[in-house]
Formats: structure tokens, C-alpha cells, sequence
């Protein structure tokens, strides 16, 4: 009961509802306002029951199925692509090209400290004026024991294994391919 | 693409078009869409009363759904899901300032009805009635809104209610009692 001794709004609900207390029964039978007020919360919910939906612009689910086929699409453009099938076989053969690489680079290493090359070069680096005053065929001798041959191919595997390092890259799409025509 | 087919998409439930369209039937998807835009804008506007916002945060609301359909658990039902979704983008639309349709001071709104007196109601026709209803709604707070929109409108159970607002139960029981009590107040001046 309110204050004014009337059923509150929750027992007027719940009456509406037909689900009335034997307190609020003995009420309504003795209270027009209130039987009056349960009628029209009847009527309101009845109401409420029947209240139709705001409804969208004509087209609106189309623009959003439209929408999102745009954003599938563009989605699919930038998905990685999978990796070419030769893409592990050059990758071997570059991790293998390192390793015959390295193995070169670090023979030609021993050779030119064998041959006093090294020792050549840092004079040459330190103090070039001593160098400069060395006789022509000095020169000449230090420049036949080089081992040129082996440094020759040491620069032509590192070559290879530059070449083959991008090509296994672009197959995974680590390494943008030039000229490259994928827009986002 | 999410184009459907539309006499089988009708008879399919909301878990067999989700499954299908995992399964790569994109068009069980927009068949979705088709029976759920309705729902999802009429809970937007009611929020938002914004007619292109209302278009706007629908829209987000099947994005956000179709980007998380890998990860749904296909056991729930759809429509509570789809529509938090909806009414969480409403609140984070309210929070960057954007302000939902304001709640009318009630003495203001009664005023406009108070020269009919307290029996207006039964005067009333059922059409009237609705048409008050609609414009009454209006005034009511963006979260009875919400609630009303949810029971009357969309027929959903408490329960479902509760998990689409991410409410208490009981808060959703005294949010229909209390919006309710305050549409008679707006209706039936005394």
C-alpha cells in the first residue's frame, strides 16, 4: 500500500499480471481507483504487448550485407598467400650456400694469413708510406700468392646465396616482391 | 558472398545458418542479417533515438558478430548475443559523448496531458494508446528504454534480457516495474 492507504504501482503490476494477494483482492473489491488503475495498467501492457517495432530504412540490411561482402573481399586481397612449393627447396639451398660460404670465407682467411697477405694489408692500412716504397716485384710476388682463385668463388657463392635468400623471402612474402601489383 | 537463399534460409535456425556459414555457405549469413537488422536497429534507435547513428551502429553490430562467429559458442542462442553486442556499441557510443535521447523532467511531460484528465486512458482507442506509448517511451531513461524495447518488442524471456544487458536479474524485474510505473505516470496524470 502507498501512503494513501491505495495499491502501490508493484501490486497494481501484479494485479494486472492476475497475480493478487489476498490483501490487495480485499482491497480492489472496496476501491474503485485502484480497480480503475489495474484497468489501466492492463490496457497499457496490452499495449506494450502490441507496440511495433521503429523500423529501418527499406535497403538497410542489403547495405550492410553489401558492406560486409566489400570488407570479405578486401580481406581475401591481403591474406597472405601460401608459400610457393619450391619455396623450401631454396630455402635449403640457401641455408646450404651460407654454410659452403662461410666455409670458403674462412679458408681464404687462413690462406692469406699463411701467406703474409694480412700482415701485408694491415702495413698498407697502418703506414701506406712504407708500402709505397717497396720494390715493383715485391708487389708483384705478394700479389701471386693471393689466393684469387678461392676468393673468386667465395664472392660468386655469396652472390648466389643473396639471390637465393630474396627468392625464398618472396615465396613467403617476407621480402615484397618488385613490382609487385597487391594493393591492400 | 553473404547473398541468401531465401526459402531455405527461412525454415533454417539461427545455429544451422552459423554452422553452414562456418561451413563456407556465405550466403546463410546474410540470410541471418535479413532476419535480425530489424531487431538490431529498432533496440539501436530506441537507445540512440538517431536515425543515422542508428544505421551506423547496426551496421558495427554485424561486423563485430561476423568477425566473431569463429570463436561463438554455437550452443547459445543468437539473438541475446547479437543484440549485446548492439547494446554495448550504444554505450560506448554514449560515453564518447554522443547523447542518447534525454529523459524528459516527468512534471514537463505530464503537462502536456494534463488538461485530459486522469481517465484519458480509457478513452483512448487501442491505436491511440500505442501511439501515446511510442511517444512516452521516448521520455523513459536510455536503460528502461532498452528494457521495455527487449520484453515488448524483441520478446525476450528475464533471463535473456539479463545476459543481453549484462544486468541481475533482479535489476531487470525493477527496471520493467519502475519503467512501467513511470509510462502510467506520463499517461495518466492525477
Amino acid at each position: 500500500m502507498n501512503i494513501e492507504g491505495h495499491l502501490d504501482s508493484g501490486k497494481i503490476d501484479q494485479a494486472a499480471a492476475g497475480k493478487t494477494t489476498s490483501e490487495s483482492d480485499l482491497h480492489l473489491a472496496d476501491c474503485d481507483l485502484c480497480r480503475a488503475r489495474v484497468a489501466r495498467a492492463v490496457k497499457i501492457e496490452r499495449a506494450l504487448c502490441a507496440m511495433s517495432r521503429v523500423e529501418p530504412a527499406p535497403g538497410l540490411a542489403s547495405r550492410i550485407t553489401a558492406s560486409l561482402n566489400a570488407r570479405q573481399a578486401q580481406l581475401q586481397a591481403v591474406e597472405p598467400r601460401q608459400p610457393k612449393p619450391y619455396a623450401f627447396a631454396v630455402g635449403i639451398a640457401a641455408a646450404l650456400g651460407t654454410l659452403v660460404a662461410l666455409a670458403l670465407v674462412y679458408e681464404v682467411g687462413l690462406e692469406l694469413a699463411a701467406s703474409g697477405a694480412l700482415n701485408f694489408l694491415s702495413l698498407f692500412l697502418r703506414r701506406p708510406e712504407v708500402v709505397m716504397n717497396y720494390p715493383g716485384d715485391a708487389l708483384a710476388t705478394m700479389v701471386e700468392v693471393l689466393p684469387v682463385p678461392q676468393m673468386l668463388m667465395t664472392l660468386g657463392i655469396v652472390i648466389v646465396v643473396i639471390v637465393l635468400a630474396r627468392s625464398f623471402g618472396a615465396a613467403f612474402d617476407v621480402v615484397p616482391a618488385r613490382g609487385s601489383s597487391r594493393h591492400a | 558472398m553473404f547473398v541468401s537463399d531465401e526459402t531455405t534460409s527461412r525454415q533454417s535456425t539461427d545455429e544451422e545458418l552459423v554452422r553452414r556459414y562456418l561451413a563456407g555457405e556465405q550466403g546463410a549469413f546474410g540470410a541471418l542479417i535479413s532476419r535480425y537488422t530489424p531487431a538490431v536497429y529498432n533496440l539501436v534507435y530506441r537507445y540512440t533515438g538517431d536515425r543515422p547513428e542508428s544505421e551506423n551502429i547496426t551496421q558495427e553490430t554485424w561486423v563485430r558478430l561476423w568477425q566473431a562467429l569463429p570463436r561463438i559458442e554455437l550452443d547459445r542462442p543468437l539473438k541475446p548475443y547479437l543484440l549485446r553486442i548492439a547494446f554495448n556499441l550504444c554505450r560506448s557510443w554514449a560515453s564518447r559523448g554522443h547523447a542518447p535521447q534525454s529523459e524528459l523532467d516527468i512534471d514537463e511531460a505530464q503537462d502536456c496531458l494534463a488538461d485530459e484528465g486522469a481517465d484519458v486512458i480509457e478513452r483512448l482507442t487501442e491505436a491511440e494508446l500505442r501511439e501515446r506509448l511510442q511517444a512516452a517511451i521516448v521520455k523513459l531513461s536510455p536503460i528502461y528504454r532498452a528494457v521495455m524495447t527487449l520484453r515488448f518488442n524483441e520478446d525476450l524471456s528475464y533471463e535473456e534480457i539479463a545476459q543481453t544487458l549484462d544486468m541481475p536479474l533482479n535489476t531487470v524485474r525493477t527496471c520493467l516495474r519502475r519503467g512501467k510505473a513511470r509510462l502510467r505516470q506520463l499517461l495518466e496524470p492525477e
